[in-house]
Parts: C-alpha cells; structure tokens; sequence
C-alpha cells in the first residue's frame, strides 16, 4: 500500500516534469532559421578559438562563486592559454593546444593532462554543437552589454527534460561568448559565467607563461594514464542526445585541501567516460570500490552529482543537467566486455 | 557530578545511535522511554540539525512553527502497517555502507507517512538502486520501507506519537519544501572533500563543494555530535 502510493507519487512527479518541457519546446524551426542556427554555433564554437583574447571571468553557482583569469593565444603554432583561478587554493592550468598543465604552489605539483577535450569558457560548445537544434529551441533576445561590451542575447530552450536552458550574450563584432547563464524550467537562473573584464586583440604572449619557472622542487604527476580506451563499461540509456565524447583512464588526484591531523586520501586510478549533448557535459567516473563512501546526491547550481556502490565498483557521475538525466545514467551503467 | 556527566554522554550517544537508526528493538524502546522521560527532545532535533548542516548549508533553517504539532496529527491519522517478520530480515550483516542506508531508511518512512510525493520523488529511484539485478532491486526498494514502518509502528504503540514527529522533523520540514527541480536532489548531500577532486575532473574551473571546516568523511551524527 505505502509502496504503491510511493510509486505512485514518483509517476505523477515525473509526468509533471514531462509536461512543463514539452510546453517549452514550441513549434520547430524552419529551414531558414536552422541555416542561421549553425552559423550562430560554429561562431560561438570558432571565436574563442581564433582570437587572441584575455580577461576575467566570474562563475557563480548557487551560492558558490569563482573568479579566473583567461589569457588566449592563438598563432601557427596553435593554441596557447592560461587560466587561473582566483579564489580559494591557488591554481594555474596553462594550456598547448589539447595538452593541460595544471601548477599547484602549495603542494608545489604539476599534474598534466593530455589530449583534453573538455572545454572552457568563453568555448563551452563542445564538437558535437551541430546536433544542438535537435535538442534545444534556438531564439534571439535583446541587445544587452557584458563587460563594456555590446552583445546579442539568444535564448536555447531545451525540448526535454533531461537538460537545462540557455541564455548566451554573444559580443556583436568577434561572436566571442561574453555571458552564459543556464536557466532551469521555472526560467530562474541556477548558474551563470561572464566575463567582468575582456580586452580583444593582441596580447603580451609573455603573459602565457607559466608563473612558476623553477620547478626543480616540484613535483610532475600524469593524470592521463591512457587518453583512449573502450573499457567494456557502457551507459546503456542515455539522455537523448547525448553522446560519449571521450572515454580514458586518468587519476583522481588527492582533495586540495585536508584538514591537519587527516590522513589525506591517496590519489587513484578512474575510468572517465564523458557524454555531450554539444552543450551540457555528464562525466561517468568507474572505479574498484576500496575505500569507504557514502552513496547519495548533491546538487550545487546546475551541477549534480550523484554516487552509487555497483557490486565491485563505485560509480560517481557529474553534469551540468537535471537530476533526473544524471539519475537516468547512474542506473543504466553496465559492464559489457566485446 | 562525573558520574551524572558520563550518564549524559551515554545517553547522548543512544539519542545519536537512534538518529542514525543503529539501534536493535530493545535499545529502542528504552531510549525513546528515556528520551521521553528526560524531555531530551532538543537534543534529538539539535543532533538532526547537525547532521542537515553537515549535508549542505541550505539545511540550516528553523522548522516553520507548529511543525511537530502537524506532523504528529498526521502521523497519528494514519493507518497501521503490520508485516510479517520474514520481509525484514535483507541485510543480514551491517557493513558501514548499510549504514547509510539505514539512514536513508529512517527519512523514507516521514516521507511515507507525511510527505510521500516529494519523498518518493527524491528517494525513490536512489533506494531501487540498491539491486544488481531487476529482481532483487524490486524486493529491496520494498524492504527499507517496510522495516523502517515497522519499527516505527512498534514504537509509536510503547511510546508517544509527538515524540516521534519530533524525531524526524527537523528534517522533513525543510526537506518538503525543496520541491523546486533546482533543489530536488539536494537531500542526501555529502560534504565530502574528495567529492571536489571529480568536479575539477569534469570541469576545471568548478567551484569547491566542501571546504576544510567541513570536513566529514561520512555524513554520521554520531561522530560529529561525539566529537563535539
């Protein structure tokens, strides 16, 4: 009895949600419009990618904010940036083209990263944005102003529910992304990303340089063991849309910061698989389960994240979408070796 | 004096085991008697208050006023549940992730008696998860609902119904309200440090869940409340 009116209640929450996105989704595009759609995402996918560029950014989520400092170059080369986060423990990742340096002064460490996809803002379409028009209404908003800058507001509805909403303010002469808010299904703004300063154009390529050149001291960890694998590990229902942009072995590197009289945990080896939609990222984490953790759900901002015991494996998944996709991965996880 | 202190640091301990539903049938009759004679019923919603912070910062908020009172009224409206005792007996030993659990088996049953849509929306698939396979999934979504309804219907009949609405309001009340998609997984939250280490894996410039001041490797009343 208790069980049935439980199961019961889950269904009409469920049904609800399905109905608030299917109202959102509208009437579909015409040929016209969708022409415009692609040229929009391949210049907010291309420009950050072109320009030379550095300002500060701010990413606020719920109650959390983050300040970092981007510095762009871009030449025959290829790419150069740095970002630095500006809050909390200090850090400073600088960036050759897709290999990630990450120097950590306190704990006087380098940890590399290589053949990284994952992008960061102001690039945050990811290379499957094409497909975007299939999952999210595309719309054109005001005229609003970032940063000094005058930008084009557009509005990305999504047409389910397995994932948030949009509002991207896009520079008018360079189509740099100046502001991304994600807004949930009641229209309020979860988590947003913008730039409070930005100087387009050329920079002192010194400033890209990592600010610590001595680093006989330091110490230099991998965190790519392997950048491509087919584990046998599979999501066997994805949100629809979703694609696995990636799948490697990489090493979850101990917290930053631990308490004294803690013993800190020992980094360790994962299996990353990650999904895009183009837009929205989910991170599948495997991993033998040694040590003790508590399963459950966090949700901060548009991020949640959830943790699961299976069997032998621990199973962390985190994303930028509604807890129910996250939900959706985290119960469709299977180990299916060819 | 000492001896009247280590009584109380005892009788803490078995208000913070029954916050953490660790506690076998016998010791529970006899600490809610207790709980009840003492009226230590703010040192039961202190140690719950406790245990929501530790989850998140967005938990630390009063109850509305007249909370236990409802709650009590509704929890005493509803119809017993009476099981067979074969149905209780999953877990047959008690590992620490049980524990959890057991926890979660504790909220489960408010969210049964007061407040089942949202509960069983936030709750329900994470307790079907338990399972490897479809059939024990089934029978285990079932059972901690189950077990927790049982126990609680035995002790409502030793003792007082309000007693137990105090037992699990500090909770649910903050909890009912959070039925915003934005805040509906906000319930079982860890602040567990390492937690950060995969968020700067899916993305580098994430903000920090926890910080230092909040470090807890398990989200367990029971030791933060002893170490205080």
């Amino acid at each position: 009895m208790q069980v049935n009116r439980f199961q019961l209640s889950f269904l009409v929450m469920y049904l609800g949600i399905g109905n608030i996105s299917a109202f959102a989704s509208g009437p579909s595009n015409t040929t016209d419009e969708k022409l415009e759609v692609q040229s929009l995402i391949k210049m907010i996918q291309s420009a950050p990618q072109k320009l030379n560029y550095s300002g500060t950014f701010v990413y606020q989520q719920a109650s959390q904010i983050r300040t970092s400092k981007i510095t762009h170059h871009v030449d025959a080369n290829g790419e150069l940036e740095k970002l630095e986060i500006l809050d909390g423990n200090s850090r400073e990742y600088v960036r050759k083209n897709d290999e990630v340096s990450c120097y950590l002064p306190d704990s006087k460490t380098v940890q590399v990263e290589k053949d990284v996809t994952q992008e960061v803002f102001p690039a945050l379409l990811a290379r499957n944005a094409t497909q975007l028009p299939d999952f999210y209404t595309f719309k054109k908003g005001e005229v609003s102003r970032v940063a000094g800058l005058e930008c084009q507001t557009y509005v990305m509805s999504p047409r389910d529910g397995a994932r948030y909403g949009y509002r991207l303010c896009v520079e008018k002469q360079s189509g740099l992304l100046l502001r991304a808010q994600t807004v949930n299904n009641h229209d309020e703004v979860i988590e947003q990303i913008a730039f409070t300063q930005l100087k387009l154009g050329d920079i002192d390529k010194n400033k890209i340089k990592p600010s610590f050149q001595n680093l006989s001291q330091w110490h230099i960890e991998n965190l790519t063991v392997q950048s491509n694998i087919s584990s046998g590990w599979i999501v066997k229902s994805l949100p629809a849309g979703f694609v696995k942009t990636k799948e490697l072995k990489r090493v979850i590197s101990a917290p930053p910061s631990i308490p004294s009289g803690r013993k800190p945990p020992n980094s360790h080896q994962v299996i990353q698989m990650i999904f895009s939609d183009g837009m929205a990222a989910i991170s599948v984490f495997i991993e033998p389960n040694m040590e003790q953790h508590s399963e459950g759900s966090l949700q901060q901002g548009a991020m949640t994240i959830m943790t699961k015991r299976q069997g032998d494996y621990w199973l962390t998944v985190v994303g930028e979408v509604p807890a129910n996709a996250i939900r959706q991965v985290v119960n469709s996880i299977e180990f299916k070796p060819k | 004096m000492a001896n009247k202190m280590m009584n109380d640091t005892l009788k803490r301990e078995n208000i913070s085991a029954l916050v953490d539903g660790e506690l076998n049938n016998g010791e529970l009759e006899l600490v809610l008697k207790q709980l009840l004679f003492d009226k230590e019923d703010d040192v039961w919603n202190t140690y719950h208050l406790i245990g929501d912070v530790v989850r998140s910062d967005d938990l630390a908020a009063p109850l509305s006023s007249g909370f236990t009172q409802r709650f009590a009224e509704k929890f005493a409206a509803e119809p017993l549940l009476l099981m067979p005792e074969k149905h209780v007996k999953v877990f047959p030993e008690k590992s620490s992730a049980q524990r959890v659990r057991q926890y979660l088996r504790t909220y489960l049953t408010v969210a049964s008696v007061a407040a089942a849509a949202v509960f069983a929306f936030m709750f329900g698939p994470l307790v079907s998860q338990f399972g490897q396979d479809k059939y024990v999934s089934t029978q285990l979504s079932k059972a901690p609902v189950m077990q927790s309804e049982v126990q609680l219907v035995s002790a409502s009949n030793a003792t007082d119904n309000t007693l137990l609405a105090t037992a699990e309001d500090s909770s649910t009340d903050e909890k009912v309200q959070m039925n915003t998609p934005a805040k509906e997984a906000a319930i079982e939250m860890m602040r567990d440090p390492r937690i950060d280490s995969y968020l700067i894996a899916h993305q580098r410039f994430s903000p920090a869940i926890s910080n230092a001041a909040q470090y807890v490797t398990q989200a367990n009343t029971a030791t933060t409340a002893s170490g205080k």
